[in-house]
């Protein structure tokens, strides 16, 4: 009896750690996704990208660190009815995959709105014991 | 004078191992392309892991199962694949490779040329690298 209870509470330490592990990196699409559509913030972005991450975009733009930043801060457009759904994560050792739908509204400068509608992959590494963007292309849909 | 060469010899060969990762995994990349044109459903086995989410252009994801059954049926056919402007970098048993593809393929009866844009996320396991996920743009 005490030899099952110990494995039910090893297993559900194993479950919670895992989730954890999921959350934390959700968390981090959560705050890349705030700092490059809606807070245009790059002290946020500096910590969420790893120094050698590639950042392709639908368009076939594939930017470095530096020019994302100054891409992502400097963009005119804004970003309305955000949504993002069918999000898949696995982990392989210290790296997780990421994919997931958004879904928006782009405002340019003009106040000229078109539908935003795109599939992500992202792939986030543990650095310094945070998970840092390492590498992300989107595609339309 | 002894010294010297032995420190030079040993910084070549240090160089050398250096590289040969990175052209080790470009040489399995075009390898895993053209087992993808020879419907080579072992070499594909092999170099992907089960894992594994392949992203097209046009949004279309497939899993290891779904490529290789995709293969298998004649839905997708590669009938050619080039690659150029390779670039790879690793991280650990992580690699990051991004390239222009020219493909040349037939999704159920449909043929198309495309010139791509993709990523592919390699992880080394063991002494292999692994395909874990891709993700073409146009």
């Amino acid at each position: 009896m005490k030899k099952l209870l110990a494995i039910i509470f090893l297993l559900a330490a194993i479950q919670s750690t895992a989730q954890t592990d999921e959350q934390k990196v959700l968390q981090r699409v959560k705050q890349l996704n705030d700092a490059v559509f809606i807070n245009k913030d790059s002290i946020a972005l500096e910590g969420l990208l790893a120094g050698k991450v590639t950042y392709g975009h639908s368009s076939g733009k594939l930017e470095n660190r530096q020019e994302m930043i100054h891409a992502a801060i400097s963009s005119k457009s804004t970003y309305a009815n955000f949504v993002m759904d069918s999000t898949s994560v696995f982990f392989e050792n210290k790296t997780a995959f990421v994919r997931h739908v958004l879904r928006a509204v782009s405002i340019d400068k003009d106040g000229k709105q078109s539908p935003l509608h795109l599939g992500v992959l992202q792939v986030w590494i543990m650095q310094n014991k945070q998970w840092k963007l390492m590498a992300r292309q989107s595609v339309k849909l | 004078m002894k010294k010297l060469l032995s420190i030079v010899l040993l910084l070549n060969v240090v160089f050398a191992n250096a590289q040969t990762e990175e052209e080790k995994l470009s040489v399995t990349l075009k390898e895993f392309h053209q087992a993808l044109v020879k419907k080579n459903i072992v070499s594909i086995n092999q170099q992907t892991d089960k894992v594994l989410s392949y992203g097209h252009s046009n949004g279309w994801v497939e899993t290891k199962q779904e490529m290789i059954k995709n293969l298998e049926t004649g839905f997708m056919k590669y009938r050619s694949y080039t690659e150029d402007s390779v670039q790879v970098v690793i991280n650990g048993n992580l690699a990051n490779t991004r390239f222009v593809a020219d493909i040349e393929a037939t999704r159920d009866g449909i043929s198309g040329n495309y010139h791509l844009k993709v990523l592919e996320v390699w992880v080394k396991k063991g002494k292999r690298w692994l395909l874990f996920a891709r993700q073409a743009v146009k």
